[in-house]
């Protein structure tokens, strides 16, 4: 078993970029694209972040809406956006304004009637361009 | 020419350890920022904001689009998320939502959008989606 004790990792080539092998062998991929640039598991009852990565604030706005805000910025708003609720209620999760660099606004509704409401474990994870 | 390194683990000096497995089979194989009103009929890549590993979408029909990939995957049993965000009314988002859609493929998957609100498949301005999952 091979072990490699690094703090950083850099391509040589080009320094944003470190290609790794697919699991079948047949393809390559760039490292960078693949991985999660930021996450955060929200409890918006409280409000109280339980943990989270990349993440520098949240900020609770309203019932239902909260916003986050990241250390390390994107490089533009056009980065992806996933979550999902562990609540009793139904819900549904939209981002409520377009996404930021360095923010993204989280919209919490019922389904059938739209009204927002707090969860009380929102998880939100982003892919993307980190600048 | 570039450098290679073979390892079985990345140890960070503070942040601990990892098994390169985890690299490669935790890494996302593929996203895309869409806006599902500006794809076209045969695919393109019109209408894609950001992507990665995407080839091209094709719009199938009203709140419906296949995301063609670059690269393979090993098979169909990859996992598969996605979300949006419209300015008007509460959308919610499914996979292979109605008869116009397919089973996800090694090359493709189909991703839709449903009002809830408005009961009916509708095109949001922004849609995204995230592959994970072995790569061929």
């Amino acid at each position: 078993m091979s072990e490699i004790k690094v703090d950083t990792l850099t391509g040589k080539t080009s320094a944003g970029d470190i290609t790794v092998t697919s699991e079948g062998g047949a393809a390559t991929m760039q490292l960078q694209q693949g991985l999660m640039k930021a996450w955060v598991r929200y409890d918006h009852t409280v409000p109280s972040v339980t943990d989270s990565f990349n993440e520098s604030s949240v900020t609770d706005i309203n019932t239902g809406v909260w916003s986050l805000q990241f250390t390390n910025n994107m490089s533009n708003g056009n980065y992806g956006w996933n979550n999902g609720l562990q609540d009793a209620r139904v819900n549904g999760v939209n981002t409520g304004t377009v996404p930021a660099s360095d923010t993204i606004r989280y919209y919490q509704r019922v389904v059938n009637t739209a009204a927002v409401n707090d969860g009380n474990f929102t998880l939100a994870s982003i892919h993307g361009d980190l600048a | 020419m570039a450098g290679k390194i073979i390892a079985d683990t990345l140890e960070h000096s503070t942040a601990g350890s990892i098994a390169t497995n985890y690299v490669v089979e935790g890494s996302a194989k593929a996203w895309a920022n869409i806006d599902s009103t500006g794809t076209t009929s045969p695919a393109s890549t019109t209408g894609v904001r950001d992507s990665f590993n995407v080839a091209s979408i094709l719009d199938i029909a009203n709140g419906a689009q296949t995301v063609n990939l670059s690269n393979n995957m090993s098979n169909a049993d990859y996992a598969m998320t996605a979300n949006q965000r419209n300015t008007t009314t509460m959308r919610t988002f499914f996979n292979g939502g109605n008869d116009n859609h397919s089973d996800p493929t090694s090359s493709a998957f189909d991703v839709a959008a449903y009002s809830e609100l408005g009961s009916a498949y509708i095109d949001p301005n922004w849609v995204w989606a995230v592959v994970h999952g072995d790569l061929a």
